[in-house]
């Protein structure tokens, strides 16, 4: 009783100086305390940004020469130029796939300086790719992270995930499958890491429906992720996180079909609820994509295909899908991490057609299946009583995703070779600048959907030397639009002045019979080749006068 | 002209759609975190009884009912000792006097007392300040003549008292018989979620309308505030915003095996009834600014929004036909068109939710959740709404009248004829 009395009395005697130095003291034993856990949170984001700066290089490095403009990223560009000019298509929009995509970058375009800050319109979307990849690998890592609660395997679920020769490839281009692979990355992580927390559940479910507005067919997993949030959830909240995050998912992606039927575009014309004018029709388009053939790719030949170029990746991925439904056993968000994958597979194996870049929201979730797996086996054989004597149990996990990391780089290197050095887009781009110094801006020109935008804009590559082209049209839409083939060219092979094609254009026209296009090159003469040993394309001028028609 | 009426059209429409979303999130507040299942886990020992309890049993015409909740209330598991109940009756009540008299008169219910009054108003907080003068244990509660009290709950609300710094615990009412009505199912479903959910929001936010009956509040807390409010039609909220601005202790407790049973209004009329005294009542208490003397910005908002709820649904009600009116024959943009559904995409959640929350309510009373119910509920889901809507322009049209006077509800003990397991 006396000392605690006395205590305060001696205090209030002591000189402020000692009184610092005991505050001192005790603060620098607390900073002592704390620092291993300081410098190991400086180690582990360095290790992250070294990693992801790598995948970055790795996907930057030689991104304007390889792989060729793809057909597809040109309608995607064009798309965004018709949204930064009020439209949301640049042609008669049939609801193909839903825009936050492309609103996407139509806003980076905005923010970048206009759509050829880095020469061509593709380039510039690539460069956004670059900052979606970067933007994925982070969520693998936090996914993988918060799963297995240790930083080696979301390394190597990274690195995987970056060097994967499959990735740099088609995360390469601007393609929908990209931004919905990234939201739906996002909306895992805010899932895996919501703690029961109705707000993370919440921005989980808008993540997934901004994922299924940037590609439709990412909807496959909503059942697995509807599954997540019910493992997630204490049982108390179950029934309502559930109902919440199924209720968001629809909904938003409900938007999209809502304003088909405001612009009375939903069901096709000359039904009761279509009315009698003819119109696009959004259930039309659905029915139209779900039947198309394999005949542009089939399951099989697609699989073959990524087989042959990441074989690590797609066979182990495979393998580890079904050790992972094991471990879920034990461990149940192992179970997710198994069905999202499988899901996927199961859908495109279902049949029907098959594009190669359909691997891209497989790509992060194989390297995910991977790398837990791989861990989780490795911690458990760790955990196993024989090796515990010889305390390098404790360390075995993170040891053996460390040295699976250091043997994956120089191999994927390898595989990166023709991504770190090929020339695909010389000719293309060679083609573009000679019309823009060649050819008379009142000409009628078919073009690959990779060269339209560029030909069409102010500031295009195209456009450069002059005016930009008025009378440039899609080849694909020339086939397909009426109001183009019909309305513009009144379907006279006549009315076309040039013809830029490359191999894809003959494919696709004797695929599916573009008569206009057939005609108008049986009457016309190339006059220009560029070619180097990876691609070409060809300038043909079509002949009016009939007498001096030649035949390609 | 078009512009400016556009302009406020789309006002409109996002305040719908924000007001739709404050009620989600006070419907979804208890579930939006994994550890807030506590706040509604009633003790699970209970400590020594020491707490001593006067309860108000206001009764007016209720001569069908009144033996059975003083039988219950005598029932409960607490020392006698440590009670003293109230039965409070307006003297021209001859009827309820008698059932009570005669209730007395059988032994096993020596504390309780009758209590009749002569002076006006008759009304419910009239009855309670009469019962508060005589009222002379620690802690004062109400229970109304149809209730039915768990038995265990003064063990509870003393062990509360006990474990917790409050000045004030608000117990949870539920109604029963969700199945009796085209209505049953919706009307149980408000007060499910709003004792529940929405209180505790409330509680955390600081201010509680509090409810009309197992409300138990410290004796000397409510006569240093002077007892209820007679001329106000809704006493129960306006002590709330009276207790909120004293800065009373206010803890919500609502566990479904403890909470109180009540019954839904026997008609849609009768409910209507009910619904235009309660907006009158808010109004009233809205008028009366005691809620202007909360400490916090935020807090005067709240309440304010809370206590202006009539004049938000009978709004609705003119916007409900407009905005049809508006979807069929007004081409508007796209982007507009769109935002005016939403808020038709609140409605949407918020009728999930409620289908939810039945299956819950039915499965803890160990019932079947039949397809029919769930039907009714879905069907008569916007016809509840408009049920609502049309109360609150009642309750307007009334008090622009000055029509202020109590249309009480009357009790037939619906949700006493079957016999509900907790």
């Amino acid at each position: 009783m006396t000392s605690s009395i006395a205590a305060p009395a001696r205090r209030s005697r002591r000189s402020p100086r000692s009184l610092d130095l005991r505050e001192l003291g005790a603060r620098a034993r607390n900073i002592a305390r704390a620092l291993p856990s300081l410098i190991w949170k400086q180690a582990e984001l360095a290790g992250v940004s070294v990693m992801i700066g790598a995948g970055v290089v790795a996907h930057a490095w030689n991104l304007f020469s390889y792989p060729r403009y793809q057909g597809d990223e040109g309608v995607y560009m064009s798309a965004a130029w018709a949204v930064a000019h009020g439209q949301i298509y640049p042609y008669t929009y049939t609801y193909g796939h839903p825009p936050l995509g492309w609103i996407l970058i139509a806003a980076w375009c905005q923010l970048t300086g206009g759509f050829f800050t880095f020469g061509t319109a593709i380039n510039t979307g690539r460069v956004l790719m670059l900052v979606i990849y970067a933007l994925s690998a982070l969520f693998v890592y936090l996914i993988a992270r918060k799963i297995a609660g240790s930083v080696w395997p979301a390394l190597l679920a990274v690195a995987l995930f970056s060097f994967s020769p499959l990735g740099v490839y088609f995360q390469r281009e601007v393609l929908l499958d990209n931004f919905a692979a990234c939201w739906m990355l996002l909306s895992f992580y805010l899932l895996v890491a919501s703690e029961s927390r109705m707000r993370w559940i919440i921005a989980s479910a808008l993540a997934f429906g901004a994922a299924v507005l940037s590609k439709e067919t990412v909807v496959i997993f909503l059942p697995v992720f509807v599954y997540g949030v019910w493992l997630e959830a204490s049982a108390f909240q179950r029934r309502y996180m559930v109902t919440v995050f199924g209720y968001l998912t629809i909904a938003l992606p409900s938007l999209f079909v809502l304003a088909a039927a405001l612009k009375n575009e939903l069901f096709p014309s000359g039904t009761l609820l279509g009315g009698s004018n003819p119109h696009v029709s959004m259930i039309e388009t659905f029915f139209l994509q779900a039947g198309r053939g394999s005949n542009q790719g089939s399951f099989e030949e697609q699989w073959t295909f990524w087989q042959h170029t990441d074989g690590l990746l797609i066979l182990g991925g495979l393998a580890t899908i079904a050790a992972n439904l094991v471990i879920g056993w034990r461990r149940p968000v192992y179970r997710v991490i198994a069905l999202l994958p499988l899901i996927y597979l199961l859908f495109l194996a279902r049949g029907g057609v098959t594009f190669a870049y359909y691997i891209i929201p497989l790509i992060p979730l194989l390297a995910l299946s991977i790398a837990l797996c791989v861990y989780e086996v490795i911690a458990f054989i760790a955990r196993a009583r024989w090796w515990r004597q010889w305390t390098v149990g404790s360390w075995m996990a993170p040891a053996v995703a460390l040295i699976a990391l250091v043997a994956l780089l120089p191999s994927d290197l390898q595989l990166n070779n023709t991504n770190f050095t090929a020339n695909e887009t010389g000719p293309q781009y060679a083609a573009i600048q000679w019309m823009g110094e060649h050819v008379p801006r009142s000409a009628t020109i078919i073009v690959s959907h990779y060269e339209w935008l560029d030909m069409r804009s102010v500031g295009g590559l195209g456009a450069t030397y002059g005016a930009p082209f008025d009378y440039v049209e899609m080849y694909w839409v020339v086939a397909t639009d009426p109001a183009i083939g019909g309305g513009v060219f009144h379907n006279d092979w006549r009315n076309v002045d040039y013809i830029m094609a490359d191999s894809d254009t003959f494919i696709d026209a004797n695929g599916f019979h573009m008569t206009l296009l057939l005609t108008a090159l049986r009457h016309a003469v190339p006059i220009a080749k560029f070619q180097n040993k990876w691609y070409w394309v060809t300038i043909y001028q079509v002949q009016h006068d009939t007498s001096s028609a030649a035949s390609p | 002209m078009g512009g400016v009426l556009l302009g406020i059209y789309t006002g409109i429409i996002c305040l719908m759609a924000a007001q739709s979303l404050l009620g989600l999130r006070m419907q979804l507040f208890i579930w939006e975190e994994a550890d807030r299942a506590e706040l509604n886990r009633s003790p699970g020992r209970y400590a020594a009884p020491t707490t001593s309890f006067t309860v108000l049993l206001p009764a007016r015409n209720e001569e069908a009912v009144i033996a059975d909740t003083i039988d219950k209330i005598c029932r409960v598991n607490y020392p006698q000792s440590l009670l003293q109940v109230l039965v409070i009756c307006e003297i021209g009540d001859t009827d309820t006097i008698d059932k009570v008299r005669e209730r007395l008169a059988q032994p096993g219910a020596e504390h309780v007392r009758l209590i009749i009054f002569r002076d006006g108003p008759i009304n419910k907080p009239h009855g309670l300040n009469k019962g508060l003068q005589v009222a002379d244990k620690d802690v004062v509660t109400v229970f109304d003549a149809e209730d039915e009290p768990h038995e265990d709950i003064f063990n509870i609300i003393n062990t509360t008292f006990m474990s917790e710094e409050t000045d004030v615990v608000q117990g949870g009412v539920y109604l029963m018989n969700y199945d009796t009505h085209w209505f049953s199912a919706l009307n149980v479903l408000e007060y499910y979620f709003w004792f529940k959910s929405s209180l505790h929001f409330f509680s955390s936010s600081g201010l509680i309308p509090l409810g009309g009956n197992t409300v138990f509040v410290k004796r000397r807390v409510l006569q240093r505030l002077g007892g209820w409010d007679e001329d106000c039609l809704t006493e129960d909220a306006d002590l709330g915003i009276r207790l909120s601005v004293s800065g009373a202790r206010i803890r919500v407790l609502c566990d479904d095996e403890h909470v109180t049973r009540e019954e839904t209004p026997h008609s849609a009329r009768m409910l209507m009834k009910q619904r235009t005294r309660w907006h009158q009542g808010f109004f009233q208490v809205l008028r009366k600014g005691d809620w202007k003397y909360l400490p916090t910005r935020s807090q005067r908002m709240l309440a304010a929004y809370i206590l202006s709820g009539p004049f938000i649904q009978a709004a609705f009600a003119v916007m409900l036909p407009i905005s049809l009116a508006m979807m069929l024959m007004v081409k508007l943009p796209v982007l507009l068109a769109m935002l005016t559904f939403a808020p038709l995409y609140m409605f949407g959640l918020q009728l999930c939710l409620d289908v939810v929350g039945l299956a819950e309510f039915i499965r803890a009373q160990r019932r079947e959740f039949t397809l029919s119910t769930f039907a009714l509920t879905i069907i008569g889901f916007a016809p509840y709404q408009w049920l609502l809507a049309f109360a609150a322009f009642r309750a307007i049209i009334r008090q622009i009248r000055k029509q202020t006077n109590w249309e009480k509800t009357a009790h037939v003990g619906a949700h006493r004829k079957v016999e509900y397991v907790a």
